[in-house]
């Protein structure tokens, strides 16, 4: 059994971007945070543990392949309801390559979106307004939600480089 | 532009369609590529990076979760438990102690009780059952508690090295309350025991004569 004080430094250095993948992946933080812990898990069980330099890459693995597994056991309604990847997108380096789109989307929401579209994004993906709900928030129609929603997501589209 | 009306209609409520109506509106390249836009913008908006506390906190769960109290802790929660057992163990003793010795100290009012009077602050009260005979609380007296008082000169006489006689053989089963002040003389002893109507004690030549 590894000792603790290896598992807590680990824990310092790589919980972090271990949660951040997992989170990319799964889009629920508790399932992330069950994900991470499993992995540290079966790390304390282990005899040996990895040299320092290399041991963030093999917790990261660890966790992204945790991920792929519980998103490969679920029917294709059940990962749109998570919003999780589609099969020709599960592959070891998605991840990495959703990193740097997630970065850029960012940017586009903040820096080149109107504040009515920000904020109807906002309120749909972060609070999970339905469509009626932000209607009657902002005094507009749904198909005016659906106009700003659209706008949205199509000037992320043609902003961000694929 | 239609299929990706329809496919944002659909992801409003996903659950409503079933897993062939997906398949059908994924075949689409450019739904599949705004299904993942639309996953990557729920990333960028709900992904915040985790604060210091968030990490601690995190750590303290998997710890509690995973380990083991420390041998160090163990001992002390088997030391807390063991003084905790203690304290009961003692907590009860007093309370027991405390309830025999208040069911003691109630007058008897049952139907053994022949006779009870009271004269100064002494008692006389004779009892057909035997009782229970207790020590006193303070030092340099004794307390008789419904105790026969051939029991009670017996004890008063070895202390002062006396001797006793009874020469009223009633006498040496009356029951008496008494509290014995070993500070006393035993004259004055005596005398308060004197104060009881249903005997007559005298002292001469070393010996206690109870008539």
């Amino acid at each position: 059994m590894v000792q603790k004080e290896i598992i807590e430094q680990l824990f310092r250095r790589c919980y972090r971007p271990m949660i951040h993948l997992a989170r990319i992946l799964l889009h629920d933080d508790k399932e992330s945070e069950d994900v991470v812990s499993d992995v540290f898990l079966e790390l304390m069980n282990k005899d040996i543990v990895p040299e320092s330099d290399t041991a963030l890459a093999f917790l990261m693995t660890s966790v992204r392949n945790r991920c792929l597994n519980i998103i490969r056991n679920q029917n294709i309604q059940q990962r749109i309801l998570h919003l999780y990847l589609l099969d020709d997108k599960l592959d070891e380096h998605e991840a990495e390559e959703k990193e740097e789109r997630i970065h850029q989307i960012r940017l586009v929401i903040d820096k080149k979106l109107s504040d009515d579209n920000r904020r109807i994004l906002l309120e749909h993906y972060q609070e999970h307004l339905t469509y009626h709900e932000i209607a009657f928030r902002e005094g507009i129609s749904e198909v005016a939600v659906y106009k700003h929603l659209k706008k949205s997501l199509d000037t992320i589209k043609e902003l961000v480089k694929r | 532009m239609e299929k990706i009306k329809q496919l944002i209609q659909m992801m409003e409520h996903p659950e409503e369609y079933s897993n062939d109506q997906w398949r059908e509106i994924l075949k689409d390249k450019d739904c599949r590529e705004y299904y993942q836009l639309i996953s990557e913008t729920d990333n960028a908006i709900n992904d915040k990076p985790l604060s210091d506390k968030d990490v601690n906190r995190a750590q303290k769960d998997f710890e509690s979760k995973y380990y083991p109290s420390t041998p160090h802790l163990l001992l002390l929660k088997k030391i807390a438990a063991i003084f905790i057992g203690l304290i009961l163990i003692s907590c009860i003793a007093i309370a027991a102690v405390s309830i025999v010795k208040h069911h003691q100290q109630t007058p008897p009012t049952h139907k053994g009780i022949v006779n009870h009077k009271i004269k100064d602050s002494v008692k006389t009260v004779v009892m057909k059952t035997d009782s229970v005979k207790r020590k006193s609380d303070t030092a340099g007296e004794k307390r008789f508690v419904n105790v026969s008082l051939e029991n009670i000169l017996q004890q008063i006489a070895v202390y002062y090295h006396v001797k006793v006689s009874f020469t009223d053989g009633k006498a040496t089963k009356i029951r008496l309350f008494f509290n014995w002040n070993q500070n006393n003389t035993l004259s004055q002893v005596v005398e308060q025991l004197n104060n009881f109507e249903e005997f007559h004690i005298t002292l001469s030549n070393n010996t206690l004569t109870v008539k």
